[in-house]
């Protein structure tokens, strides 16, 4: 095994101090090593580019906050990453313990502008390193417990009572163990590690005292590697200087945090879970109380008190019993986070848990686990980059709110007020107060696009400072901001593709290009997961809008949005099928047919949309009698139109819908989808006229609602012309289904002043859609 | 170790000409090797073995020489462990086939190294078959008596402290199930033909309940919430990972051919369809994220066993030897959906929109399979 003793010396002029970020435990045994060793310097990783403005951390500031790097690179692309603080940080905790002992405090890692480029996850206190390690899994196997954060947990939290020198060996090992055992170290870090080696090089220059050095578990061993030239994998790298130069796009300043944001982390980006937890455990170790588990069962009972669930004393004291015996079984001191978890899973829950295990009860445990600390900067701060931002773009753009309302209106064909509105669009998402849009044309509705006007209301308030504070935790620019802003409302939409196209349409309103990255993929999902046909084809008709017809938003033809309308599109032939009886929904229906058409039609080529498919879905529709008779018929009208069925087999279908209960719905589909060809083809028209005239007076007028119906879908001209094709195949040639209406001027002269009149009384009371429809 | 039933514990050391021993009999060997190993640590009253045992006995140990049994989560485990340990019953629910009775059985064998206790719940299930009866020609002769009792299985449990299985109890009317109520609270049976002490038999330590019921039953005759406070409720999910199912429904349809002396191949390819299209109609989510509608039937790792099974047999008889997709699907009709018209037509769905899609020679052929969906 390898040799710790001279990694864990105490004595050493360098203590290096592993830690996993967002350890409670490192946090409390880094603080008191500091305060033991009463080093000279305690050098944390952290953004060396921020020294000169370390002071402002011991502002009192509400945690958690964050230190926010961001750079603009050579390609264009804006890039940022986040260092966040809580109260149980290590790394927040050496720095308070330094103040304490007066040492010197300093960051060390090299400027994350150094790295952004390759890439590096933007979370920079993740612990990716770690999780992915080979040694984590065989480890968990051989400890029985089920993963990473288990097992960290096992090892390093539960005991409170670990000495010093046994927790740092035992890190050390880990962490070099996980080292040992990974794949290769990345490119990125070694540079790092060099950066940083030298920096510890610079202090032993500088102060005459030990130095403390708290950075990351994994890069520990690393750089006692490379102080003492010790050999060890991935520390060949020379010392490394930064790379990236002060320029404009670059900066790094201060901004809130939450612990919502924290817990959200997945992936590479992951840190340690519930924070909400561990927020409580330090407070609780801090004041010398060993009972976290019995606050945090008490908060998730009186949650779902508050949200109706019946819980009794009995059902607690069962939850309280579970979890500490499954602490016993497993060898915790105390109740941990999972024992709690499993014993309220195990005690209270008394349905089947469903696929993925969501449940309401757990949903309680999770939100209580995840806490609700929201940071706020101190006064005396310098002002999050957002809010300059923000004020900045105000300025420019004349909208700074003033306690004097304005009312404004833009036309979005005007490119300057496009930018204002779509200023005003993400002050809007991001729910910063003083900005309403208080009317204007309806996009989403399409009613009428032909100008595109809307109306807003400015007015400054005593929250418009506090709400563009608040809002600077999504990003330090605007654009960011609200993108990020709108990320967080895609997640929050469940199963509803229709909301998650309209927040496209938003997005395209505050002209954000959100559908870079995750958006897209949260989309998709939502596209995916959505089981209603209704909503998906109405995704389906704003995707096709955004894409083909949209100029205003500027969308119209981008890739990314063609592979979603592609999806959508294929979704939506998917659910067709299984569509089933839907009373009472046939104009919805109607419409979605039409949008899927629509959809092949306009974009099937750019898109590659597959023929096939699309027939063989339709055929299976139309023969399905599972299916209503409006989607039968308009599965049929739909081949027709596409050219795959032809009038003889309409008319065979027609034959089969003959029973006047079910002729007037299927024509109402068939009308809706192949108007044209109907037109096109009179013998159609003589089938029908035939079955008409076969029916008895009572099958008539069964049938006649549903045919009047169906009949609408046609122009009062296209009727008169259907009634003369008629006419002329029956032989009538010389009968006039209508005399010609023969119109005096002063009749039409007073017709068109009872019309103007209408009009007018209409708007005069706010009436709108009548005027559009009858045209 | 229980001392009244060692005239039981004669056959368990060779069960090997019993049709299906129990699994205290079938892995007695393990049992002795973990209770040797655990000895004199401490333990819940009148359990055979420690909690941290019973869970190697299930989940397997490479020291002690014991094979896993069961694939699930640790914490799941644990759980139903500790809830056998409090003063509530335990209740395993989920759909059929996911080894709920086997595990009870397993939990039965490992905590009272008994797993015979058990009660069939039907529709027909009286208060005799749960608690006690009398033999008649005794009663009338001696009056109600010891030797006169009959003891049902939850009698027996009480009485000697041991695991006592109730199966399938929500088939069981409701209430004939709430006679647990008062048993499961107060942990005594009042026997009120006796007299005196013998009128109440309190339970020894070690007793407790390990019921099941199947989800899709429910509905049937629904619990009574009291007797729902009287259990914890665990929820025996199905196999989440494909890999390890995968492997399963390998080794067990292989298991069940060679039993059957019918050499037949399935290729791993093939399990890897067949379990893809059970894991992803079960989870009524394709691999890729998309919705699918759910079923009615229950798309369990048993299912999907029986019909790597079935297609073997037919491959044997009527191909090649070899499981080709063709027979896959003939069978998942037969063996899987069975009387659900429903099903059928979702499967097909299934095939024209997922399948479909699938890259792969085997994913084509499944495909060109599809016309057998009838």
């Amino acid at each position: 095994m390898t040799d710790f003793s001279e990694l864990v010396d105490l004595a050493a002029r360098v203590v290096f101090f592993p830690v996993r970020h967002h350890s409670p435990a490192c946090a409390r045994q880094a603080r008191a090593l500091i305060r033991r060793l009463r080093p000279a310097a305690v050098l944390i990783e952290g953004p060396s580019d921020f020294n000169d403005r370390i002071d402002e951390l011991a502002l009192p500031h509400r945690l958690p906050i964050a230190i926010y790097s961001y750079v603009l690179l050579p390609n264009g692309n804006r890039r940022g990453a986040y260092y966040p603080f809580c109260v149980y940080s290590p790394e927040w905790q050496a720095l308070a313990a330094a103040r304490e002992v007066n040492a010197a405090a300093r960051f060390i890692d090299l400027p994350w502008a150094d790295v952004a480029a390759a890439d590096a996850p933007s979370h920079r206190y993740a612990d990716g390193e770690l999780r992915r390690s080979r040694y984590v899994a065989s480890l968990c196997r051989r400890l029985g417990v089920e993963s990473f954060d288990a097992l960290w947990d096992t090892l390093f939290e539960v005991d409170a009572n670990l000495a010093p020198e046994e927790f740092l060996k035992r890190c050390h090992a880990f962490c070099l163990h996980c080292r040992l055992l990974d794949a290769a170290v990345s490119d990125s870090d070694q540079r790092r590690e060099a950066f940083m080696a030298a920096e510890v090089r610079q202090a032993l220059e500088q102060y005459t005292g030990s130095i403390v050095v708290v950075t990351g578990g994994y890069h520990s061993s690393a750089l006692h590697a490379r102080l003492h030239e010790r050999p060890l994998p991935g520390t060949d790298t020379p010392d490394c200087t930064p790379r990236a130069v002060e320029g404009p796009g670059r900066g790094i300043a201060l901004t809130p945090y939450s612990y919502e944001r924290l817990d959200s982390l997945v992936g590479y980006e992951a840190g340690m879970p519930n924070p909400g937890f561990y927020h409580q455990f330090w407070h609780d170790r801090e004041a010398g109380r060993r009972v976290t588990h019995r606050e945090l069962l008490r908060r998730v009972a009186a949650m779902l008190r508050e949200r109706k669930q019946q819980i009794s004393a009995a059902d607690l004291i069962a939850a309280e019993t579970t979890a500490q015996a499954l602490a016993a079984l497993r060898g915790h001191a105390e109740v941990w986070r999972w024992d709690l978890l499993d014993g309220i899973a195990g005690a209270l829950v008394k349905e089947e848990l469903s696929y993925g295990c969501a449940h309401p009860l757990l949903d309680a445990v999770h939100e209580v686990f995840r806490g609700g600390e929201r940071g706020m900067l101190a006064e005396g701060t310098t002002l999050p980059p957002l809010v300059t931002d923000l004020r900045q773009q105000l300025q420019q753009h004349d909208l700074e709110p003033l306690p004097r309302p304005r009312d404004l209106e833009v036309d979005l064909a005007v490119p300057a007020d496009r930018a204002r509105s779509q200023l005003l669009h993400r002050m809007r998402v991001l729910g910063i107060v003083g900005f309403r849009r208080d009317g204007g044309t309806d996009i989403v509705g399409r009613a009428d696009l032909a100008t595109v006007r809307e109306q807003w209301h400015v007015q400054w308030s005593p929250d418009y400072e506090a709400t563009s504070i608040e809002a600077s935790r999504y990003g330090p620019t605007l654009v960011e901001a609200a993108s990020e802003r709108l990320g967080e409302d895609a997640k929050a939409i469940e199963r509803d593709a229709e909301k998650a196209a309209l927040l496209l349409l938003d997005a395209g309103l505050a002209g954000l290009d959100v559908l870079a990255g995750a958006l897209l993929q949260t989309i998709t999902a939502l596209i995916r997961g959505d089981g209603d046909f209704f909503k998906v084809s109405a995704a389906l008709n704003h995707l096709l809008y955004l894409y083909r017809y949209d100029s205003v938003l500027q969308t119209a033809g981008r890739p990314d949005l063609g592979t979603l309308l592609a999806e959508g599109y294929a979704r939506s032939l998917w659910l067709l099928e299984g569509l089933g009886q839907a009373p009472g929904r046939d104009r919805e229906l109607l419409r979605g047919v039409q949008s899927i058409l629509e959809a092949f039609e306009r974009c099937g080529q750019d898109l590659a949309l597959d023929r096939e498919d699309l027939v063989a879905v339709l055929r299976r529709v139309a023969r399905d009698t599972a299916q209503g008779h409006v989607p039968r018929g308009a599965a049929i009208g739909g081949l027709w139109s596409l050219g795959a069925a032809d009038a003889s087999e309409v008319r065979a279908d027609l034959l089969r819908f003959a029973d006047p209960a079910r002729l007037g719905d299927f024509l109402t589909g068939l009308f809706c989808l192949a108007r044209e060809a109907v037109q096109r083809h009179p013998d159609l028209v003589l089938s029908l006229d035939q079955l008409l005239v076969g029916y008895a007076d009572e099958e008539f007028l069964e049938a006649l609602p549903s045919l009047r119906l169906a009949f609408t879908y046609f122009t009062p001209r296209e009727k008169h012309h259907m009634a003369l094709t008629l006419l002329e195949t029956l032989g009538l040639k010389t009968e006039r289904p209508l005399t010609a209406l023969e119109v005096s001027q002063r009749a039409a002269a007073q017709a068109l002043g009872f019309e103007a009149r209408l009009y007018g009384a209409l708007q005069r009371f706010g009436i709108r859609g009548v005027t559009g429809e009858t045209k | 170790m229980p001392r009244k039933t060692a005239d039981k514990a004669t056959p368990a050391k060779s069960g090997s000409e019993l049709q299906r021993p129990a699994s205290e009999m079938l892995y007695s060997d393990e049992l002795d090797r973990l209770a040797k190993a655990d000895m004199g640590q401490p333990r819940p009253l009148g359990w055979t073995l420690t909690p941290a045992s019973v869970l190697k006995f299930v989940f397997g140990d490479e020291a002690l020489d014991v094979q896993p049994k069961f694939v699930g989560s640790r914490s799941f485990l644990e759980r139903c462990v500790v809830a056998l340990a409090t003063n509530r019953g335990l209740m395993l629910i989920g759909e059929p086939g996911t080894a709920k009775s086997y595990l009870s059985e397993l939990l039965a064998a490992a905590i009272s190294r008994d797993s015979t206790l058990t009660i069939q719940g039907s529709a027909g299930t009286s208060e005799d078959n749960i608690k006690y009866s009398w033999n008649y020609a005794l009663l009338l002769a001696e009056g109600p008596t010891e030797r006169a009792l009959v003891p049902a299985p939850l009698y027996h449990g009480m009485q000697t402290g041991k695991i006592v299985r109730f199966e399938e109890i929500t088939r069981c009317p409701i209430e004939i199930q709430d006679i647990l109520l008062s048993i499961l609270s107060d942990r005594v049976m009042s026997v009120p033909e006796m007299h005196g002490d013998a009128r109440s038999l309190y339970a020894r330590t070690g007793f407790n309940v390990i019921a099941t019921a199947n989800t899709r039953d429910r509905g049937v005759n629904e619990m009574s919430a009291a007797l729902k406070r009287r259990f914890n409720f665990e929820t025996v999910p199905p196999i989440a990972d494909l890999a390890q199912e995968m492997a399963l429904v390998q080794r067990e349809a292989e298991k069940m051919l060679a039993r059957a002396e019918v050499p037949a191949t399935l290729p791993p390819e093939m399990t890897e369809l067949l379990v893809t299209t059970f894991h992803e109609l079960r989870a009524g989510e394709t691999a890729d994220g998309k919705a699918l509608e759910p079923l009615t039937t229950a798309m369990s790792t048993a299912e999907a066993v029986s019909t790597a099974y079935a297609a073997g047999i037919h491959a044997y008889y009527y191909g090649s030897g070899t499981v080709v997709g063709e027979h896959l699907v003939q069978h998942l009709v037969g063996s899987a959906f069975k009387d659900a018209p429903e099903d059928i037509k979702k499967l097909q769905h299934y095939f024209n929109h997922v399948v479909k899609g699938r890259k792969g020679k085997a994913w084509h052929e499944y495909y060109e399979a599809r016309k057998h969906l009838l």
